[in-house]
């Protein structure tokens, strides 16, 4: 039974061993759980409800961000601009709340530019022939620059102005982090639920097949594009209330790292191929592998090294595992 | 016949993880003859070929090659060494390079350290000359090229090897009738020099025409090998490959053709001219044509791939413009496409998804039960009986018999009134052929009509009620049941020559 997509997890009449162990996901898992316990070992001050509620936060921008990234690229598509989009938008919405002394309306005036951007992106991939890879980049590139034209290259600092996505807790956890697993399980059940699920999956395997069964197929990955844009804008204001400063570098290397949760967590770069749990564990994975190396000691500049070094290792293994079903 | 035996097989086997997919295997062919291998998909036939490619160890038996014992140390370097050749189903030329180019990649003829064009061209030309083939330039780029001309590329690239085994992989796949006699007329001269042909395929007439000896294997042994000295006979053969008796092959049971349903008027688009026909309930209409003749075209022009430029498709006496396949799709029409593959199918999914796609788009279905769908999934597994684990599992892993009946199943459950079968049977084994059949029969009980694009000559005259045969775009001639035979429709395929 090991040719089982853990696209299609959802095998009734399959017994629940076999579908725990046909799933991409329970290796991550395994993973996971023995590396927290390696570490936990080493680091006493790692296993700690405090560094669990600081990892979970971290975990909360990324996160939000990599759901949207697993989504376009389920669909066939990739997004490389949503780092400095983030940043971008952020900036946006502190300058004005700065200049207007008002929260509500720059935010929302923020959140409604980061949708029109990611929809005029979307309507560029999917109306043209050009590669999202391509424009996306173009992207990247003119948030960077608008996002420096607007503060200048300085920052705006809002303290106490938007503070509540930290401030707001519950159980200890603070709010943004509820908002992440909200947006985790919102988008598992799309998946398993809607046809808009369904189409995700057929129009990155095959959009060729996928409109001759009567997908309107540029429609749909516009549609991927503006919902991801939607998530972007939720991370932004989720991200500037934490920092409650509006800088440029807010999103750096932020696309990387949602591309690597959602890779290592099984999403494939060709579409078709990919599921939320996997994205969420692979989020997990990397900011618990940060958060361990920090606790252990471990510089900045190792860090770096080390984590490019596991997402190899984790599409390696993805890699074996595809190989072995057929 | 030269008596020369070039190659000798005794018992071999292979398994995969404990499933014996081929056992106990003998085969030998001789110099200069036309060995053919016949089997449904899936009875081990490529299996077989990876075996003698090198690219499978077998776990036990002897091969021979030339007298030379060579089990065990068979690998794909070793094997072109001595003289066995592929030609793939699927083409391996490099596109983007010429004739001549692809013939010599890798070994150019060099004169003084610069690549000899003139000799390379003059001997490119000599060796199509040897097989054959007349019409090829050299100097032509390969995408430029015709299915059917790339093939005699690839046979003329192996040949260059100093091929002394041949296989053919399913040569003929996608070939117009004339295109195949030319291609068996290769074969033929390949056979006079001297070569050792091992030729695979579904289509029992190439066989017939060219076999010397036929072999039938079926769930990876061999069953019987046919001489053509002591005659070979169809319902013998067929009966070996599926393993019962093939008497009932063709459904042709007659329905009650009713009013008409749909009707094309003057249409014209890409590769179409002011093409006129209509469809009756519980009809077949065939169409027939030589590659090319715009019936591919035909078809997607009225379900909305191509954009139609003038006409009018008319569905259950009412006009109804269609400017994508969501358009046809919800006015019930529904299409089988020429390649499951390409256009057909999300191989990579599971069953269930592929077979609810186009239901969900029709009915608008915004929110979606797994289990509902698998429940609806497995009905459609049961009913066009498909072999395969499950609806969880992906489409990939499944024959082409049974991928093809998912491309139905999923037209079955969207349900229409039209359905338009661009080669139903392509690539599909015999037994799944007759499962095909019987489903079409089953939609015309239904009072549905079918439009069924074939290349296929037994297939369109048994299973048409009418016969509309295309050239360059055009209607060329309708032809009812009484005059369908094969002589009729090519004389009207080619236009009418033969008078």
């Amino acid at each position: 039974m090991n040719n089982m997509d853990n696209a299609t997890e959802k095998m009734q009449g399959v017994p629940l061993k076999k579908r725990i162990f046909s799933s991409d996901s329970t290796y991550l898992l395994i993973g996971l759980v023995v590396y927290i316990i390696i570490i936990a070992v080493i680091a006493p001050n790692f296993a700690t409800p405090y560094n669990f509620s600081i990892v979970m936060e971290q975990l909360a921008v990324p996160g939000i961000l990599a759901v949207g990234m697993c989504m376009v690229m389920i669909a066939g598509g990739i997004d490389l601009s949503v780092g400095n989009q983030l940043s971008f938008i952020a900036c946006l919405m502190s300058y004005f709340i700065i200049n207007s002394d008002q929260v509500f309306p720059g935010v929302i005036i923020g959140v409604l530019v980061c949708i029109g951007c990611s929809t005029l992106m979307g309507l560029l991939i999917s109306r043209t022939r050009m590669e999202p890879f391509i424009v996306s980049v173009a992207f990247m590139t003119i948030y960077k620059g608008l996002a420096y034209i607007i503060t200048s290259g300085a920052e705006y600092p809002i303290p106490g102005r938007i503070g509540f996505a930290t401030s707001v807790r519950f159980l200890t956890l603070p709010l943004m982090v509820y908002i992440m697993i909200g947006v985790f399980v919102a988008f598992a059940l799309i998946i398993r639920f809607t046809r808009f699920g369904r189409w995700l999956y057929a129009v990155g395997d095959n959009a060729e097949a996928s409109f001759l069964s009567g997908i309107n197929v540029k429609n749909f990955k516009l549609k991927t594009y503006v919902i991801n844009g939607c998530l972007v804008a939720l991370a932004s204001v989720l991200m500037l209330s934490r920092n409650e400063v509006g800088n440029p570098n807010l999103g750096v290397d932020l696309e990387i790292r949602a591309i690597a949760s959602a890779v290592v967590g099984g999403t494939a770069l060709a579409g078709g191929k990919g599921t939320i749990l996997g994205t969420f564990l692979g989020t997990v994975w990397m900011g618990i592998v940060s958060n361990s190396l920090n606790i252990i000691g471990v510089s900045t500049f190792y860090q770096y090294v080390v984590t490019g070094c596991i997402i190899i290792g984790a599409v390696f293994v993805n890699q074996l595992r595809y190989k072995n079903e057929s | 016949m030269d008596e020369k035996k070039i190659l000798e097989i005794t018992g071999v086997s292979k398994s995969f993880s404990g499933v014996t997919v081929f056992s106990d295997f003998d085969f030998d062919v001789y110099a200069g003859e036309v060995h053919c291998i016949c089997g449904e998909n899936g009875a081990g036939k490529s299996t077989f070929i990876k075996i003698l490619s090198g690219a499978y160890q077998p776990d036990g038996g002897e091969i021979v090659i030339d007298g030379e014992p060579v089990y065990g140390r068979l690998n794909p370097a070793l094997s072109m060494e001595k003289g066995i050749q592929t030609i793939y189903q699927e083409h391996t030329l490099m596109l983007q390079l010429t004739v001549m180019e692809n013939l010599f990649v890798g070994k150019e003829i060099v004169k003084r350290g610069v690549v000899d064009k003139k000799a390379m061209y003059y001997k490119t030309l000599e060796i199509f000359r040897s097989i054959g083939v007349e019409d090829i330039n050299p100097l032509s780029i390969v995408r430029d090229l015709g299915t059917a001309q790339q093939k005699y590329v690839e046979i003329a690239k192996a040949f260059i090897k100093k091929a002394k085994i041949m296989i053919m992989d399913e040569p003929t796949a996608s070939f117009s009738m004339h295109e195949i006699e030319q291609l068996l007329g290769v074969v033929k001269k390949l056979r006079d020099s001297g070569v050792g042909v091992i030729y695979i395929s579904h289509h029992l007439e190439e066989i017939f025409d060219i076999a010397d000896r036929v072999t039938v294997i079926r769930d990876g042994r061999k069953i019987n090998t046919y001489k053509r000295e002591d005659g070979l006979e169809e319902a013998v053969i067929i009966k070996d490959m599926v393993g019962r008796d093939a008497s009932t092959f063709y459904s042709c049971e007659s329905t009650q053709i009713g009013e008409v349903i749909f009707e094309v008027k003057d249409l014209s688009g890409p590769g179409v001219d002011n093409v006129s026909f209509k469809l009756r309930k519980g009809e077949i209409l065939g169409v027939s044509g030589l590659v090319g003749a715009g019936r591919t075209e035909m078809a997607e022009v009225i379900f909305g791939k191509r954009r139609a430029t003038a006409g009018q498709v008319i569905v259950n006496g009412r006009e109804i413009k269609i400017k994508s396949p969501r358009d046809a799709i919800n006015n019930g029409i529904c299409m089988v496409t020429e390649d499951r593959q390409l256009t057909g199918l999300c191989v990579n999914q599971s069953l269930a998804l592929n077979a609810m796609l186009s239901h969900s788009v029709k009915y608008n279905t915004k929110f979606m039960n797994p289990r509902n769908d698998f429940k609806k999934t497995s009905e459609f597994i049961e009913k066009l009986k498909v072999k395969c684990k499950g609806p969880a599992q992906q489409v990939k892993f499944l024959s082409g018999g049974n991928q093809q009946k998912i491309v139905f199943a999923k037209w079955f459950i969207t349900d229409g009134e039209v359905f338009i079968f661009d080669e139903p049977t392509r690539g599909v084994d015999v037994g799944a052929k007759q499962d095909i059949y019987h489903l079409m029969v089953q939609l015309c009980k239904e009072g549905k009509g079918i439009i069924m694009i074939s290349s296929d000559m037994p297939e369109v005259i048994a299973m048409s009620d009418r016969v509309i045969i295309m050239k360059d775009g055009k209607i060329s001639a309708e032809v009812e049941k009484e005059e369908i035979d094969s002589e009729t429709i090519l004389d009207y395929a080619l236009g009418g020559v033969l008078g």
